[in-house]
């Protein structure tokens, strides 16, 4: 292929006719891509022996479903997001309101019900801010949940003025304790499946999930097929923003506390677990499957890299690499059909 | 579009650019030194001139890469590494300094390179490549250096941010940074990165080396970066796994507030330096109205959204009035 075709930016209208004609194909190998990463996933199990002795074992397994969960659910928002062509930027940010509202409220005697409830709506107000500002001016979306997560960080900074981390509620601790079992599975598990649950079936079932294929696929058209192109880029990003809230609270209650830097290390493996997953980084298409399989895979990997005692820089190398490693195998498979 | 066409384009958008941020800088700083008396010296200046140019060159590489329409995140990823790098080893070895510049430097170069070449030759979008490189040079960053620490020797540090005689070093920095923009922006490369911008198609017809000019933006961007880190290590005298975070930031609000436009084509990097001059003394207005520190963030992210709904907001007004104007032309006819 000759150089220098390359799409011109992130969020600029596109073009439909260089977007529609290879849809048809490389649908067909995203399917794949998923099923790819699961049986990676699959095969990586057993790998970790290589990183420890004590590996597999049914506790790894445990840990990764467990720990797989915040990223599962931060990765749901950051799918939908990049399924409309966009990123989000904002959910370190986001994660962090949802734990330090859920902890203060509480800590104010709120019941941790409605603490919970009211952190979510928060959150899912913050991507609605996003999703308002993006569709309204057209500004990219980067930039925008740059700022707005920079703005949300620094006024937690500022009305927490430097607090201490917030405690989590006795009940939400309680959830995520190895030791609370619901027929002998760990709680924590079974809100896994729920969470996946959700997920697929938000994503691939309902309007929203199905605009915003057809928003990443093209908004000229979408707009044609009179779609409310404003409104499905609000309910979106609320929709991420509520996901990033809800992995807050839980990220509060599986660490029995929190500071405001809770969400700072989710958000790069979020984007990964997308891109890993099969979701074009240009939106369109992308299954939920596959970023499940993508979070797993990245937890996994994390925890062998730990479990080897190599610095945390290298996780970082691994996810960066990752993302690239993906971006280039999409490409070159995009090519050959 | 021609090349000739697109030149003419860019030299009425520049000057109309640069000529507003410059008062938009002028307003800034004026304000400063007006409610700040303890500003109003030699040394607070060199101070000021010494804070702004780490974020003006890296400003100025984000905007070569913005000119021909990509996003580069990565140099918060090359300011790190490139800080941390100087930081572990200037202290060892004071008499290769030079030298160290150099490799930093090229290293820099190197990056950029990749991702030119991972956009170009792969075809693959600029934000999320240079997300992945972001993403691997904080962890090589991290590996160098787990927790902020190293040293400098003073020499270096002094020898970059003391001021030379009257004049401070970065200002003469500064200066040669804008002029080096200029010569660039007026050379065969920039005006063909300014065409590749504004019209990709239209340029590879008129038989620009599209490919070509973009690598070449994202590999001096590269050097850039590290340039920025180096200085930002003379600043700091210590190194930082993440002290290049801060910029990717910051990056994006200068070149708002310089007025580049975020979809490639137009901008001028002489603009996106006092972008970054607004931005430095912004918070400085804070601290004299007595507002936390903390806000700052709150301050840097309010600009870029606003900077942003300038031109928009702008466009909307002329829009709204020139229906008015169709529709009475067209009920006679």
């Amino acid at each position: 292929m000759t150089s220098g075709i390359t799409e011109p930016i992130v969020n600029a209208p596109r073009s439909a006719d260089s977007q529609s004609a290879p849809t048809g194909p490389r649908r067909d190998w995203m399917r794949n891509q998923a099923l790819i990463v699961w049986v990676l996933l699959l095969l990586c199990l057993p790998l970790s022996r290589l990183a420890s002795e004590s590996f597999p074992s049914v506790s790894l397994v445990a840990n990764v479903l467990i720990l797989g969960l915040f990223l599962a659910v931060i990765a749901f928002g950051q799918g939908l997001v990049v399924l409309t062509g966009g990123i989000d930027l904002s959910v370190a940010s986001s994660v962090a309101l949802g734990a330090y509202l859920t902890g203060s409220l509480w800590a104010a005697g709120i019941p941790a019900v409605v603490a919970v409830i009211l952190a979510v709506v928060a959150c899912t107000a913050v991507g609605a801010i996003n999703g308002l500002v993006i569709s309204r001016f057209g500004f990219p979306a980067f930039i925008v949940t740059l700022a707005v997560g920079t703005i949300l960080a620094s006024v937690l900074l500022g009305v927490a003025r430097g607090a201490p981390a917030q405690r989590s509620p006795e009940g939400l601790a309680a959830l995520f304790r190895q030791e609370t079992t619901l027929i002998g599975v760990p709680v924590a598990i079974w809100l896994f499946l729920v969470m996946a649950a959700v997920g697929l079936f938000v994503q691939h079932k309902t309007t929203l999930g199905l605009r915003a294929y057809a928003l990443g696929n093209s908004v000229p058209a979408a707009r044609n097929a009179r779609v409310n192109v404003a409104r499905v880029t609000v309910s979106v990003y609320g929709v991420a923003g509520a996901a990033y809230g809800l992995a807050g609270v839980m990220l509060l209650g599986y660490s029995s506390g929190a500071d405001l830097n809770v969400g700072e290390p989710w958000l790069l493996p979020s984007i990964a677990a997308v891109v890993v997953g099969g979701a074009a980084i240009r939106g369109g298409s992308g299954t939920y499957s596959g970023t499940l399989a993508g979070a797993l895979l990245l937890t996994l990997i994390g925890i062998d890299i730990s479990a080897t005692g190599l610095a945390e820089g290298y996780k970082q190398i691994v996810y960066g690499a990752v993302i690239l490693i993906a971006l280039l195998g999409s490409r070159l498979a995009g090519r050959r059909s | 579009m021609s090349i000739v066409e697109s030149l003419t384009r860019r030299s009425i958008g520049t000057n109309r650019e640069t000529r507003i941020a410059l008062i938009v800088f002028v307003a800034c700083y004026g304000a400063v030194l007006f409610v700040t008396p303890y500003e109003r010296n030699s040394y607070a200046f060199n101070n000021f001139a010494v804070l702004m140019t780490p974020l003006a060159i890296a400003a100025v590489g984000t905007t070569l890469v913005l000119i021909t329409g990509g996003f580069d995140l990565s140099v918060a990823g090359t300011i790190s590494l490139s800080n941390v790098i100087a930081a572990t080893t200037m202290a060892k070895h004071p008499d290769a300094i030079p030298l160290i510049m150099l490799i930093v430097i090229a290293l820099g170069l190197l990056i950029g390179l990749v991702n030119g070449l991972l956009v170009v030759r792969a075809g693959l979008q600029s934000l999320a490549v240079t997300l992945g490189t972001f993403i691997i040079l904080t962890g090589i960053a991290l590996v160098v250096l787990p927790a902020p620490g190293g040293e400098v020797p003073e020499f270096f540090a002094l020898a970059l941010t003391d001021p030379l005689g009257p004049v401070p070093i970065a200002l003469i920095v500064l200066l040669l940074l804008a002029g080096a923009c200029w010569a660039f922006s007026t050379s065969p490369i920039g005006v063909a990165a300014y065409a590749v911008g504004a019209d990709r198609q239209a340029a590879l017809m008129s038989g620009v080396r599209v490919g070509m000019v973009e690598i070449v933006c994202y590999t001096l961007a590269g050097g850039l970066y590290a340039a920025a880190g180096l200085y930002l290590t003379a600043i700091t005298a210590s190194g930082d796994p993440n002290a290049g975070r801060p910029f990717l930031l910051t990056c994006f609000a200068a070149m708002a507030l310089g007025l580049v436009g975020f979809r490639g084509g137009s901008g001028s990097a002489v603009a996106a330096i006092l972008g970054a001059g607004s931005l430095v003394a912004l918070p400085k207005l804070l601290f004299a109205a007595g507002v936390e520190d903390f806000w700052s963030g709150a301050l840097q992210g309010s600009v870029i959204l606003i900077a942003l709904a300038i031109p928009v907001i702008t466009m909307r007004l002329a829009a709204s009035r020139r229906p008015r104007t169709d529709v009475q032309e067209g009920v006679p006819a």
